[in-house]
This record gives C-alpha cells, sequence and structure tokens, in this order.
C-alpha cells in the first residue's frame, strides 16, 4: 500500500533534466584555461642572513666567541672550518656530487658542540652553480631526524651567508654598505 | 508476488546522466580557481630559467624580484643587461642593475613619502637559473646590497624532503 503511493508520486514530469548547458560551457571553457595556466611546483624562498655589523651600539652583548662553522665549497668537496681551524674535508661521492648527506652528519656533530650558534657562511668558487650552493644551504640548514618513527627536520644552522673564496677578500654578502 | 515497481512498459529515448562529471568538474574548477590565486606572487619572467630545488618552505613575498636567466638580467620585468656584458665587468658593481634598483628605490621612497602605510623594507627576491656560476649571483647580491635592498632572499622550487 505504502510503496504504492510513494510509486504513483513518481508521476513522469515533461523533462526532469536540470538544464546545465550554461554551466556546462563555462566549465569546458574555464578547466583547460586554468589548467594550462595552474602552477604545479610551489615556489619558496631561502633567506639571506646578515650578519650585525662588527661594532655593535652599546649595551648589545657581544656575539658569542665561539667561531662560527664556515663551509666552503671548492671544485672537488666541501671544507670544513671553525675559523681558522679545518675541521674536516668531504670529497665529492662516487658519481661526482657533492656529498650533502656527509656534510650534514658533521654539522650536526657540530651543532652539538656549539648549540648556540646559529649562523653558517657558506664560501664558494666562482665557478660553483647556483644549485650546489642551494644544495648546500639545505644541507646546513636543517637535518632530517628520525624522531618516533617520522622524519623530522631539526635546525642547524639556518642563518646562512654567502662569501667566496678567491683572490678578492673573502667576506659575507652582508657586510656590505 | 507483485511484479516489481521499477519495470519499464516502454523504452524511452537514452538520456546521458553528467551528473557526476558535473561534480567532479566543480570540484575541479573550485580547485584551480585556488590554486589560481594564491599564486602569482612569483612568476618566472624570463624564458630558460630553472629555480634550483630547495627543501625550504618559507612562502614567497612580494617584493621587487632580479631574475638571473641563462642569458640576461632582469630587474621585474624590465631587461637590464647581458649576462655576458655582467660577466666581462670588472669589480663586483654591476652599473646598469644599480642604475634599475636605484630607481626602484627612489620610487619606493616617493611612495613611501607620500603614503604612511608603505615603508621601502629594501627586500629584493633573488631568482636564478640554477646552472648561474657563483660570480655572477655574487655581483648580482653585492649589487643589491649596495643599491639599499639588504635584505635579500633566493627563489627556489619547493621539494619534498624525501627526493
Amino acid at each position: 500500500m505504502l510503496a504504492r503511493l510513494a510509486h504513483g508520486r513518481r508521476r513522469p514530469v515533461a523533462d526532469e533534466a536540470i538544464h546545465i548547458v550554461a554551466l556546462w560551457n563555462l566549465m569546458i571553457i574555464l578547466i583547460p584555461f586554468l589548467l594550462l595556466s595552474a602552477v604545479f611546483s610551489q615556489t619558496s624562498i631561502v633567506n639571506l642572513y646578515l650578519p650585525p655589523p662588527p661594532k655593535a651600539a652599546p649595551g648589545v652583548p657581544a656575539p658569542s666567541a665561539t667561531p662560527k662553522p664556515v663551509v666552503s665549497i671548492v671544485h672537488d668537496g666541501y671544507v670544513l672550518s671553525d675559523g681558522p681551524t679545518v675541521i674536516g674535508a668531504i670529497p665529492l661521492d662516487a658519481e661526482g656530487r657533492y656529498n650533502t648527506n656527509k656534510l650534514t652528519e658533521l654539522l650536526v656533530s657540530i651543532k652539538r658542540a656549539i648549540p648556540d650558534r646559529s649562523d653558517i657562511v657558506i664560501l664558494s668558487e666562482d665557478r660553483i652553480p647556483y644549485e650546489t650552493i642551494v644544495r648546500t644551504m639545505d644541507a646546513s640548514r636543517e637535518a632530517v631526524v628520525e624522531r618516533d618513527g617520522r622524519l623530522a627536520a631539526e635546525p642547524l644552522f639556518p642563518n646562512i651567508s654567502l662569501g667566496r673564496i678567491g683572490p678578492r677578500a673573502a667576506k659575507p654578502v652582508g657586510d656590505e654598505p | 508476488m507483485r511484479r516489481r515497481h521499477g519495470e519499464r512498459r516502454h523504452l524511452e529515448p537514452p538520456r546521458l546522466n553528467l551528473t557526476a562529471m558535473v561534480d567532479v568538474f566543480t570540484v575541479l574548477l573550485v580547485f584551480l580557481l585556488k590554486s589560481y590565486a594564491a599564486e602569482g606572487m612569483l612568476t618566472a619572467a624570463a624564458q630558460n630559467l630553472e629555480l634550483p630545488a630547495s627543501t625550504s618552505s618559507v612562502p614567497p613575498q612580494a617584493t621587487i624580484t632580479i631574475t638571473i636567466s641563462e642569458d640576461a638580467l632582469f630587474v621585474e620585468d624590465e631587461r637590464v643587461g647581458d649576462l655576458a656584458t655582467l660577466v666581462a665587468t670588472d669589480g663586483l658593481f654591476v652599473p646598469d642593475l644599480g642604475r634599475a634598483l636605484k630607481a626602484r628605490v627612489e620610487k619606493a621612497r616617493f611612495i613611501a613619502g607620500s603614503n604612511a602605510a608603505v615603508s621601502f623594507l629594501g627586500k629584493v627576491t633573488i631568482l636564478g637559473d640554477k646552472q648561474t656560476p657563483f660570480a655572477v649571483l655574487e655581483k648580482v647580491m653585492y649589487t643589491a646590497s649596495v643599491s639599499e635592498f639588504g635584505d635579500i632572499a633566493l627563489a627556489v622550487y619547493q621539494k619534498s624532503r624525501a627526493g
């Protein structure tokens, strides 16, 4: 009885279809357009760190006495130094690429010794491509560690200054007037 | 046993059921429109420019951009010189770039002078091709910092940490 009533209510209407032609046209135009212009690669930025001027204003505590780590990118690998003393050299890996994993490992141990420092200088030779520098910055900025079974980033030296090795005085870019 | 209700007496012309597809398209449309609005802060102005990839996830800011493509140098969309001339320049200062940046500084100062809500922060984003040698990058960064753009950011493609 109830079923028949329900059935009876569904009397055929003349035209049941929704009029979506206009919407359809809009989508046909918009979707290819948006798909074409969509940028699937996300851009982000890496901030460069400007070291504070050497002559600090009175009242401002002097920068910490521990020398900051310096990574030099030379043509055949990394040289890691600590002010004047060389800590270690990391040659290119078997495929001729810069060994960023090894660099991160070494920097983790350095960070353990000077946990309060967060600045680092990356010195490059003239011919070093930009990509290598950015990869080195990535390796110096944070280490990926496994914590509770999940990968997490631990900051190493996020304040990165760039400089050069070469005939001209090697000084961080931020030191300019 | 009564006959089933759904059984048809006569055949109607078949109608294409587009509802599911319209649903998918609507979702896709909203998603694409959203991503269309979100990007646009940084657009690679030049052809033959491939940014390096980095694990950094700092979102880009709307600043003045300096683009170093494979063969030319741009400030915003204005071409300020060839890379070959830049490489040949003696010293770290690049006069053409310096002039272009100076003009931007003056413009920004002028706007800041008449509108208190705007101030000149000296921020610049460098979009460099990943093959750019450091010597070129250094000249550009030096010129920028001398031209009062002290806060330099490098634009990169974001990649996942695992990659």
